[in-house]
């Protein structure tokens, strides 16, 4: 936890750290993310070019 | 103004004054939490509505009359909401019962925490939107639930039909669909589940605080939970997931406060409370017949953990059991009852089996008790689900069985590890109890999805909504320490999931706003003929099994049957003009490819085509009329001869 001066703690870093990752990992990776692009990409080719 | 739909509005009158009852009902049994009891008022009048349903079934079940109308079900509902108003009455208020669970100080405004909030109201809306401009959607929904929904309706029972795998379920979800379709409005069957999601968030709220979490950290582990898309999706569709996982939250959370009351009576109560919740989550789903185990095994840590431990332990342990399960059967025990009158099997469809002994037969081999693929294959698909979320076979990634969400992957796996390996210290106190036991709950989710529950996320929702709950002392954690970043990374992650989900809706809605697809046989891509045929036209569906319910026309007044429900009447034998006068079948639908009848079969082509967009993917569809004999016809041209 962190201190009583406000100063935060070593595995509150790291825990801050792995969600922020995983953040991330969650674009980076999602292939729910990915189909999302890709339809994304369709209808503007389809609609706008 | 007709009969059922008086009889609807009567029912959702009585609904709120048994919420209301079950609200006094749980605070004077000791729950001094406000979320804690307008989560749980829920479960006294859900579990009014479902035994005021189940008991008309059960007397046309006895007496093979149809009895399962919406009159008889008001008449039940409303005795139901006078002995309950007459028993909470007789409840005296709770004086000396213990604090609600000590909050942490935030740090934060509670003011920014409202944006994360806000996202997820903005994707519900656009839901909302989508689903209250269409008709019922989702394989499921449209193959058995609401197939199911409309035989009864048809049948004014809740029978079913040995053989058939889909036609032998429990439904208690059901319920409020059967209502709306006596009341004839389809187009509110996706939204009757809608509120669910709203308690479940409650739920998951209440449970965090119950852990000891902040309001903070609650809420975020709310909105987490309601952000799964699995939960976005099932809120506005006909699918059960959501109800029954409702329920067993419920049932967990109540137990939870069973093990901080003091008072016996008031005790007895919460735990009759907690069992009536499990009782609808069990008679939602056969694999609940599982996970209600775990809530067995809650009742003995509840008691484990009560505030004043008496004498004869033993027999307490056994009496609380006692008193859960009798609350559980009387919210489930009608489906059990229904498949031994018709079946002589309590749990038909499944087969029941003891060393190899086959003690009550069932629907055998059934694909829905074993995974058919390699350990292998299953492990390289779900070792790092949260954050890929992969999906078998084409298509949207997201929907009533998939996805997680950016901020599950982001908080729920790292709380899990974090109270995983909290495991390794012993828990000293009752709160430390509960959340080793949320985190095995949790965790078991692992093994059941990988083996017995063949690979089927939502089959688990209960133990993926508790996730977040656990994770809610991590978040809190990260709240205390630093309260902006951790508000970044919920908003961000909450963001991209609404953005992603929301996307599937609103393509949906701006498509149908394209193409002008307002009506039933536009969604549906049925011909319009079928949605006027007289009551009791029976109509064989040889195409896909979802078309069996838009085939019941718009007013659910067509008998369709299905192939399987044809192969079982016909014993398999091939088509023909004996056994469809037999089935008094009067129309016959298919799709691409064309059919090929025998030669002498004596059916008319009335429909051919696509309906609206000759560019839809949907297949031709075909409607035939079977003719009657030469005989019947010449009768019923001499008939047209004669009139008039």
């Amino acid at each position: 936890m962190s201190t009583q001066t406000g100063k935060i703690c070593a595995l509150d870093r790291l825990l801050l750290l792995l969600a922020a990752l995983s953040l991330v990992a969650y674009l980076l990776c999602s292939q729910a993310v990915g189909t999302f692009f890709e339809e994304m990409v369709r209808l503007c080719r389809t609609y706008l070019l | 103004m007709n009969l059922a739909l008086l009889s609807l509005l009567a029912v959702a009158l009585l609904w709120l004054v048994a919420y209301r009852l079950g609200i006094t009902a749980v605070r004077r049994s000791g729950v001094d939490d406000r979320v804690c009891a307008l989560a749980l008022g829920a479960v006294l009048p859900s579990a009014g509505l479902v035994l005021s349903i189940h008991c008309p079934g059960t007397v046309a079940l006895l007496t093979h009359r149809p009895v399962v109308v919406p009159l008889a079900i008001v008449a039940v509902y409303a005795a139901y909401v006078t002995i309950v108003w007459l028993l909470v009455n007789k409840l005296p208020p709770a004086a000396d019962e213990p604090a609600a669970c000590a909050a942490q100080p935030s740090q934060s405004s509670p003011r920014i925490w409202r944006a994360p909030l806000l996202i997820l109201g903005g994707m519900y809306l656009v839901f909302l939107i989508d689903a209250a401009t269409r008709y019922p959607a989702g394989f499921d929904s449209l193959w058995y639930h609401l197939r199911t929904v409309g035989r009864w309706m048809q049948s004014g029972t809740l029978d079913l039909v040995p053989g058939l795998l889909d036609q032998t379920l429990p439904e208690n979800a059901m319920m409020a669909v059967l209502l709306l379709a006596h009341a004839g409005l389809q187009r509110l069957f996706d939204l009757a589940h809608l509120p669910c999601a709203l308690f479940c968030g409650l739920l998951i709220y209440a449970l965090a605080r119950a852990l000891g979490v902040s309001r903070i950290a609650s809420s975020v582990a709310a909105a987490t939970a309601l952000s799964i898309p699995l939960v976005v999706f099932q809120s506005v569709s006909s699918y059960v997931d959501l109800y029954a996982a409702q329920f067993w939250l419920s049932s967990l959370l109540a137990l939870v406060w069973v093990s901080r009351i003091h008072d016996p009576r008031r005790r007895r109560v919460m735990l009759f409370i907690a069992g009536l919740a499990a009782g609808i989550a069990l008679g939602s789903k056969t694999t609940f017949l599982l996970l209600v185990l775990w809530l067995f095994a809650a009742v003995l840590l509840a008691e484990r953990l009560r505030p004043m431990p008496l004498p004869n332990a033993h027999r307490r342990y056994v009496r609380s059991l006692a008193i859960f399960g009798v609350a559980c059967l009387l919210t489930s025990g009608f489906w059990f009852l229904r498949a031994t009158v018709a079946t002589g099997n309590p749990l038909y469809p499944l087969p029941v089996k003891i060393h190899g002994i086959e003690l009550f037969s069932g629907i055998a081999n059934g694909p829905y008790v074993w995974p058919y693929r390699s350990w292998l294959h299953r492990i390289e698909f779900w070792w790092a689900y949260p954050w890929f979320e992969p999906k078998h076979g084409g298509g949207y990634h997201y929907g009533v069985g998939h996805g997680l969400g950016a901020a599950y992957a982001v908080f729920v796996p790292i709380g899990l590890v974090a109270a995983l390996l909290a495991l390794l210290r012993r828990p000293r106190t009752p709160t430390a109890a509960w959340r080793a036991c949320f985190t095995l709950m949790a965790f078991s989710a692992i093994p059941l999805v990988l083996t017995v529950l063949m690979e089927h996320l939502r089959y688990v929702l209960p133990l993926v909504l508790l996730g977040p709950a656990v994770a809610a002392v991590t978040i809190d954690r990260l709240v205390a320490a630093a309260p902006r970043r951790t508000w970044t990374l919920a908003t961000c992650s909450l963001g991209v999931t609404a953005i992603v989900a929301a996307f599937y809706p609103a393509h949906a809605l701006l498509g149908r706003i394209r193409d002008g697809v307002w009506t039933r046989t536009g969604q549906y891509q049925i011909p319009p003929l079928v949605e006027d045929l007289p009551p009791g036209t029976r109509i064989l569906n040889l195409a896909d099994d979802p078309d069996c319910f838009p085939l019941m026309g718009r007013r659910m007044q067509n008998v369709v049957i299905c192939w399987q429900r044809w192969r079982l009447l016909t014993d398999g034998a091939p088509l023909s003009n004996d056994n469809l006068r037999a089935n008094a079948i009067d129309y016959i639908f298919t799709q691409d490819p064309a059919p090929k009848w025998p030669a002498d079969l004596a059916v008319r082509l009335v429909f051919n085509g696509v309906l609206q967009q000759p560019d839809w993917m949907s297949p031709k569809g075909y409607l035939y009329h079977v003719e009657p004999p030469i005989d019947r016809r010449k009768d019923l041209s001499d008939g047209l001869a004669r009139r008039p």
